[in-house]
């Protein structure tokens, strides 16, 4: 195993393989920057180019590119509220907030240091876990995807709401809205009202998109002013408040790992999708806190949690995809599709024949984090500039960004109203109270949820139970739901 | 506050009415398929109602409130925002995107950011070059298309 490990390692150490990985790198941060362009994107633009690259560099390209466009999301959802891709969405909960305190430097710190441990500990789940895994993904079933988008539900469905009922409200809205279009079950069209866009459904992008950036721009509008206020940001000491940002992701190390052990294990399941990492990981910071109301406000866990799992998620997903030929999500289908025309044969193949390969993927993964990381971290300065734009010239460019990025998933019209429309109703839900990321998760897993249930309940009647999986499963579940109360109680006796 | 707790009363009102329309649909659908929207939108409307009630009980602790003239202005430009965006809509529909947002930047410039007719101009004609270079030519992006453009 080790000599393939360094196989993976040497390939890039050449002068081609290091400037493959810093093109990728760039042209990902780029692409991750603009709302809606996620990886879909970046890597379907550059398949043409890969077959000309051949084996090793395009594995370096395709990979620097994935690892890059999800640390590049990061930096607008820190600074402008505005997520590259849903794999983004939960970084703004806490690291908007923490620039609207006049501390951007240290928001896009604790991002970049927490992408790129989250980064390293995908590839070490890499190379661990392959041999290990066909084992553990042939036991998940629908009851075990069902069990883990309740989960998933539970965890995150009462987030950054003003009161309960509030944040349990938002996640059923969310959860209704995902039942538009097709039923998994019975394939009869759903609240489409005759229209064929409807009937594929609610496209997460665009709601996403709507409810965070536009939402977000409608009251920066509202107010009249910048982001951040000039003489509330100190960039005087901006090394210092990296250094700071740094230290600090390193001194909770457990934690991050932790986090970024969420995202693995989202990444192995295929179909559950990578934008369910950072919510879970983000929820199971808060449930976990010692401190949960202070989540929101720019608490720096609230950024450490999403951005390790959604960077670890990579490698992750990369696991099913070369290992079993199985994409974990629709980007590793593009990256699925780009390993194959590079040359290789994914599956247990690929695992005896060109593991060598697997790792200098892998590699690219870490390596490609920790470039785009020193690249965001050194430009951080100016890009904390964007925060002192007057609203009145932000808003205009940031909201035709998001109109293009929502348009652009599937070239619909209905995209765009969407964006529109859910921006409007999103800026109405955060003015009131109400949790625009509830309604997001239930959009995200209402409907994985119904499909598993209902196949679930025919296929296995309750027998389920008994699958041992589940067990584990039903535990998490429980205890991420009682957990919370039990340790309140716990505390309570104690004191007395 | 009542004016805050007013619109948060026509919110839930609508998200009522919204869910209603929504499950009166959901009869039409074969059994199988209506057990989770009945589900979720009963529970959604029973916290709905309370929610409604709740608050609603809330407005009628306050008494009637002043208005800031600052404030009155704050929400005139925001429901003149919110209209641009939602007249983008038809506009991009029969004219296309590129024209439409050059237009609508115009109106934007001109309106909210108090700048003269030859900047407001020069700085749409700008970003919506920029948006079709990036975009439709380097990044093969199609954007929509209306009878103009």
């Amino acid at each position: 195993m080790l000599e393939f490990w360094l196989e993976g390692l040497t390939n890039l150490a050449s002068f081609g393989s290091i400037a493959a990985l810093c093109i990728g790198v760039l042209w990902g941060v780029t692409i991750g920057i603009l709302p809606g362009l996620g990886g879909l994107v970046a890597i379907a633009l550059m398949i043409p180019i890969l077959h000309e690259m051949g084996p090793v560099r395009g594995s370096i390209l395709m990979f620097a590119t994935t690892a890059s466009v999800t640390y590049g999301g990061s930096i607008t959802a820190v600074l402008v509220n505005t997520p590259g891709s849903p794999e983004n969405a939960a970084t703004t909960f806490d690291g908007y907030p923490m620039t609207k305190n006049g501390q951007p430097l240290r928001a896009l710190a604790l991002a970049a240091t927490s992408s790129v441990i989250g980064g390293f500990v995908g590839v070490v789940s890499v190379i661990v876990l392959i041999p290990l895994l066909r084992m553990f993904v042939m036991q998940i079933g629908s009851a075990e995807y069902a069990l883990l988008a309740i989960t998933g539900i539970a965890v995150i469905g009462m987030l950054q709401a003003e009161t309960r009922t509030k944040g349990l409200l938002s996640g059923l809205i969310g959860i209704i809205l995902s039942f538009v279009g097709y039923d998994p079950v019975t394939g009869y069209s759903r609240f489409s009202f005759g229209r064929i866009e409807l009937m594929e459904g609610i496209q997460t992008v665009p709601a996403l998109i709507g409810l965070f950036a536009v939402g977000e721009m409608l009251i920066l509008f509202k107010e009249g002013t910048s982001i951040v206020q000039p003489e509330d940001i100190s960039t005087e000491n901006s090394t210092k408040q990296l250094f700071d940002g740094i230290k600090e992701t390193l001194r909770d190390i457990v934690f991050v790992i932790r986090c970024a052990l969420v995202g693995v294990v989202i990444g192995i399941i295929p179909g559950l999708g990578g934008s369910v990492a950072n919510f879970l990981a983000y929820g199971q910071a808060q449930k976990t806190s010692k401190d949960p109301e202070s989540f929101g406000k720019g608490n720096p866990r609230g950024i450490i949690a999403p951005e390790a799992a959604n960077n670890a998620k990579d490698g992750g997903a990369l696991i099913p995809t070369v290992a079993f030929g199985i994409p974990g999500s629709a980007g590793m289908a593009i990256i699925l599709g780009g390993i194959i025309i590079l040359g290789f044969n994914p599956g247990p193949g690929m695992l005896e024949h060109d593991l060598g390969i697997i790792f200098t993927m892998t590699w690219s993964l870490a390596f490609g984090m920790l470039v785009a990381a020193i690249i965001g971290l050194s430009a951080a300065k100016y890009l904390v500039k964007l925060t002192l734009v007057p609203s009145t010239f932000l808003v205009p460019f940031i909201t035709i960004l998001c109109l293009i990025g929502g348009y652009s998933v599937r070239n619909s019209f209905l995209d765009l109203i969407i964006v529109v429309a859910f921006g409007i109703v999103g800026y109405f839900l955060k003015v009131h109270g109400f949790s625009p990321a509830s309604l997001v998760v239930g959009l995200l897993l209402g409907r994985t949820a119904e499909q598993n249930i209902m196949i679930t309940r025919q296929a296995y009647g309750f027998s389920f139970l008994t699958r041992p999986v589940s067990i584990v499963l039903i535990a998490i579940l429980l205890f991420v739901i009682f957990g919370p109360s039990v340790k309140a109680q716990i505390r309570k006796w104690k004191t007395r | 506050m009542r004016k805050k707790l007013i619109e948060e009363l026509l919110l839930v009102s609508f998200f009522i009415i919204f869910i209603t329309v929504l499950m009166i649909n959901a009869f039409e659908f074969p059994v199988l398929a209506r057990y989770a929207p009945f589900l979720i939108g009963g529970i959604a409307l029973i916290l709905l109602v309370g929610q409604f009630f709740t608050t609603f009980r809330k407005i009628k602790l306050y008494e009637r409130e002043e208005i800031s003239q600052e404030d009155i202005v704050k929400g005139l430009r925001l429901k003149g925002f919110m209209a641009l965006l939602v007249l983008f809509l038809p506009a991009t529909y029969f004219f296309g995107f590129v024209p439409v947002s050059g237009v609508i930047l115009v109106i934007y410039f001109k309106k909210y950011a108090d700048l003269s007719l030859v900047k407001s101009l020069l700085i749409s004609l700008l970003t919506t070059g920029l948006v079709y270079l990036v975009f439709v030519v380097l990044l093969s992006i199609r954007l929509p298309e209306g009878i103009i453009w």
